[in-house]
């Protein structure tokens, strides 16, 4: 059964050319221009997966309001938000709706694809409910790779997945410096700054504050990268 | 001038506009001094119509210039001796009954002088009451003396002074004396002897019989009458007597005297006047207060004065010595008014030596017949004195000259007390409206100076807007409170301009992130569907070009995410010092083509801030130096403490800056010099670094390196106390 994705963009040709790459993958493709028409389709049958654009036409939040729409309908869906919208408000209120991942234009389309397929594999793995022995456990930190779920001293994380990534690439090899470039990388974005790092560091970072106002285990390594602190 | 003027702040410049109020005193000082001339004037009319009125009374009254009349008690010394007119001859009959009529004239004297009432004195031991009288030819004299032993003449003696006696000193109108004695041997005729100057021996043996003396006692002594021809004393004659007391009938010596001179010593005769009751009668009708009259003859003898010219003791009862506080401390302000304003002294002395004659010039042309008036200063220079004359007239002949004195005192009390109160009431006005105008021109000044520094720091040097509004509640309804609103709508209005212009490349970069989206993910879609396009040179371009487009949308939206990233950072301690170090260490690696110098000159530096976005700033410091230098240049970093602020230094080798856009060089989308094409370059690295030394606080600049190898950029950013934290 082939998985079925929705793209919700106002731009035809980003549409299209998403639309082009992911066929390419084997997916099957639902295409809406604006969020009535969306939504219209989201009632005949939900997809297996969104990518959502926030600015639709005129309507400049509608990709939350789909986003928030969507979740009634199904808790679990995967939802991807893809936007130039760069903003760190934007991305709160995108993560704060639940979204799984929030990617920034411009986007390279096999990382796209990558995102894509990570995330089907979790959602299965959720459904499956498998627990794998994939799980690293360093210290206080619990990272399920299947689930791609992050848990410090017992709790939860509720993160992207890009930052998913990042905690996997750093927390692997503690004490080891990770470089930007090799920061960028994991990521998966076509085009990654270091001051892109940063801020995703930055939330990481105020995430785990959030549960643990006492943690200090990523350290910056001025002007090469960061390390996970090993113990 | 002008210039000065302009500069002065809104409160000096009211402060001077208050001062104009001055006009108003001196205003009224001008009219008051108007006044005074008018009203000086107005007395010197009065003065003049006085002296016209008097004189056309006295107008053919030539008895008053007649050397021997006279009015008595207001004219002449004060041993001169006054003959009163007697209705009828006088019986030298020892009866005081011919003297009904004038005896109430009499002048009474007691020891040396008249008036004199001296404890040692006994009045019932010696006195006399002695009167002058006049009828036709004639002079009587009656002495009326209180003795409690009457003593006559010893015949057996020579000398004529051994007994009670009146004497008479009678000078002659060449200067010569004489000296007559009238002695008794009882009641009776008394005998009268020219005697020596001594008084003691006649110098003819035989009695004169031109005087006729008659001699009676009385209960307490014995009373005396005399004739005199007037012919005998002739009319320059001066006339003086004494009554003499010997008591001891042995030894007969002389126990006391009494004369008609208040000096016992000099003796001096003094005139016979003949009083003119009718004359005496107009010239105290004109005793005027405050005022003094004079008569003169042709010759300018003073032939009468009536009244004085000064109360002399009005003040004294002000002096009590009870007087409160507030009446000394008022007493002490008027003194100083007095000073101030010359208020006219109360008391002035206005009195000549010699009231006999009044030989000032300035009378001349009365006496040939014109009214004059003069203002002099008064004898002690104290007071103002208007003098007017006026000529009097008989039988078309100027016969003498009426001269009315008066201070103008009055009217220079009327003038400092208008002065007085104009000078109180203009300094409480003007205290009042200088007050009101300073509280005014504080109110105001306050209110330009709150919008001023409301409107300085609404907005940046840079013109960013941090307050659109000014807080208008501080305003009222006027013209001000109109300034500060439409300053207001004006910052609004500014404010949303720059919010448009500062999110300007934010939408720029957004809106053009689609179209390079598509482009890019039509490139990567080409790439898939045909084969070999891969190493297509065209296609190798586009994918750089895109790269760089795209490096340029980054760097747009950099700033304006920065600002954002840092509103909610929490601000932690760190060392500067080391911080720079670290970050410079990894410059190293990542700037293989340039080599780094780091000058720590100062550590720690202790700073409250965010680490990430300290080496986010000097990422953006040494990318500029990287960007302007040759590859194999070396770069130098130097952190070290100035005035309490961490700086840090990048000194590059390249470009100087030039001058015109050194102060602008922080602002967004500014740069200078000669960048790779290729490499995209906004200018706006440094804005960033300029966001982010603000956001600590501190400041950066750049600047041009002494040795002109190229150009330096400093932040600066405050230290704190380690402690504290």
């Amino acid at each position: 059964m082939t998985r079925t994705i929705a793209i919700v963009e106002d731009d035809a040709d980003q549409r299209e050319n998403y639309a082009d790459a992911l066929k390419s993958q084997g997916y099957t493709i639902q295409m809406y221009g604006n969020r009535p028409e969306a939504l219209a389709g989201f009632r005949r049958s939900l997809p297996d997966l969104a990518i959502l654009d926030i600015m639709l036409e005129d309507d400049i939040d509608g990709g939350f309001d789909l986003c928030r729409e969507l979740r009634q309908q199904s808790p679990k869906l995967p939802i991807i938000f893809l936007t130039a919208r760069d903003s760190d408000i934007d991305r709160v209120s995108g993560l704060r709706l639940d979204a799984w991942d929030y990617i920034t234009k411009p986007v390279n389309l096999q990382f796209l694809a990558v995102r894509v397929s990570s995330l089907f594999r979790i959602a299965s793995a959720i459904q499956t409910d498998s627990e794998q022995p994939s799980a690293l456990v360093l210290g206080d930190l619990e990272l399920d790779q299947s689930s791609m779920s992050v848990s410090w001293k017992g709790q939860v994380l509720n993160l992207t997945l890009t930052e998913f990534w990042l905690i996997e690439a750093l927390a692997r090899h503690p004490g080891h410096v990770k470089t930007y470039e090799a920061l960028m990388q994991t990521t998966r974005q076509s085009y990654v700054e270091k001051n892109t790092i940063n801020g995703y560091v930055r939330r990481v970072r105020k995430k785990f504050k959030e549960v643990d106002p006492q943690f200090n285990m990523i350290q910056t390594v001025f002007g090469v990268g960061y390390r996970w602190q090993a113990d | 001038m002008f210039k000065t003027l302009r500069a002065l702040s809104i409160k000096s410049k009211l402060i001077w506009i208050a001062l104009s109020l001055l006009i108003i005193p001196w205003m009224g000082y001008h009219y008051v001094q108007e006044m005074r001339q008018f009203l000086l004037q107005g007395q010197q009319d009065a003065q003049l119509l006085a002296a016209n009125g008097i004189a056309t009374v006295l107008n053919d009254r030539s008895e008053l210039f007649n050397p021997t009349t006279g009015v008595q008690e207001l004219l002449g010394e004060e041993n001169d001796l006054f003959a009163h007119e007697l209705p009828n001859p006088v019986q030298l009959d020892g009866q005081i009954n011919d003297w009904e009529s004038i005896i109430d004239q009499s002048n009474f004297y007691v020891g040396n002088t008249p008036f004199s009432c001296e404890a040692e004195d006994d009045p019932d031991d010696f006195t006399l009451n002695s009167v002058i009288g006049f009828h036709e030819d004639d002079l009587y004299v009656l002495f009326e003396v209180n003795d409690d032993t009457v003593l006559y003449r010893d015949l057996n003696r020579l000398q004529l002074n051994k007994s009670d006696q009146i004497r008479v000193l009678l000078q002659l109108p060449n200067g010569e004396l004489r000296h007559y004695v009238l002695v008794a041997r009882s009641p009776g005729r008394m005998s009268i002897y020219l005697v020596d100057t001594n008084w003691r021996l006649p110098i003819k043996g035989e009695a004169i019989t031109t005087f006729i003396a008659e001699m009676a006692e009385t209960d307490w002594g014995y009373r005396v009458e005399l004739r005199i021809p007037r012919n005998v004393i002739g009319t320059r004659s001066r006339l003086g007597y004494f009554a003499v007391d010997v008591d001891d009938p042995v030894n007969r010596e002389i126990d006391a005297t009494l004369s008609t001179s208040p000096r016992q010593k000099d003796n001096k005769p003094g005139q016979i006047l003949l009083n003119s009751p009718e004359l005496t009668k107009i010239l105290k009708g004109l005793d005027r207060p405050q005022s003094r009259i004079w008569i003169l003859d042709r010759e300018q003898r003073v032939r009468a004065v009536v009244g004085g010219l000064s109360d002399q003791d009005e003040e004294a009862a002000i002096d009590g010595l009870n007087m409160s506080i507030f009446a000394r401390g008022f007493r002490k302000i008027e003194s100083y008014f007095a000073d101030l304003l010359s208020r006219p002294s109360d008391k002035f002395v206005d009195v000549p030596k010699d009231v006999t004659s009044r030989p000032d010039k300035i009378f001349a042309p009365i006496l040939k017949g014109e009214p004059m008036v003069h203002a002099r200063p008064s004898l002690d220079q104290k007071a103002q004195i208007i003098v007017a004359g006026y000529p009097i007239q008989s039988e078309g002949d100027v016969i003498g000259a009426v001269i009315v004195e008066q201070s103008s005192n009055a009217i220079l009390a009327q003038q400092y007390f208008l002065l007085r109160s104009l000078t109180l009431v203009t300094i409480l006005v003007f205290a009042f409206v200088l007050f009101a105008l300073l509280v005014f021109a504080w109110r105001l000044t306050a209110r330009i100076r709150r919008l001023y520094q409301t409107t300085e720091q609404a907005i940046t040097a840079e013109g960013r807007v941090l307050e659109d509004r000014i807080p208008s509640r501080t305003y009222p309804r006027d013209e001000l409170g109109d300034l500060g609103r439409s300053i207001t709508s004006m910052l609004t209005r500014l404010s949303g301009y720059t919010r448009y212009l500062e999110g300007m490349p934010d939408t720029l970069a957004h809106e053009m992130n689609n179209p390079l989206n598509v482009v890019s993910s039509s490139l990567e879609i080409l790439q898939d569907d045909i084969p070999g396009v891969n190493q297509n040179k065209h296609m190798l371009r586009a994918q750089s070009g895109i790269s760089r487009l795209r490096a340029i949308l980054t760097a747009l939206t950099e700033a304006a995410n920065l600002e954002d990233a840092m509103r909610d950072e929490v601000k932690e301690q760190l060392d500067l010092s080391s911080l720079v170090s670290d970050v410079v260490d990894g410059y190293l690696s990542s700037y293989p083509d340039y080599t780094f110098h780091l000058q720590i000159e100062t550590r720690p530096l202790w700073i409250a801030g965010s680490a990430d976005h300290l080496a986010q700033m000097l990422d953006k410091m040494i990318d500029n130096a990287v960007q302007f230098s040759a590859a194999g240049k070396g770069i130098i970093v130097r952190v070290r403490e100035n005035e309490g602020n961490g700086e840090i230094s990048v000194l590059n080798e390249g470009p100087l800056i030039p001058e015109n856009i050194r102060e602008r060089l922080f602002d967004p989308m500014v740069s200078y010099g000669k960048t790779n094409a290729k490499q995209s370059h906004l200018g706006l690295g440094l804005f960033v670094v300029r966001l982010i030394s603000e956001y600590h606080h501190g400041n950066a600049w750049a600047e041009n390196r002494k040795d002109t190898q190229g150009a330096v950029v400093t932040v600066s950013i405050p230290l704190i106390n380690k402690a504290k934290v």
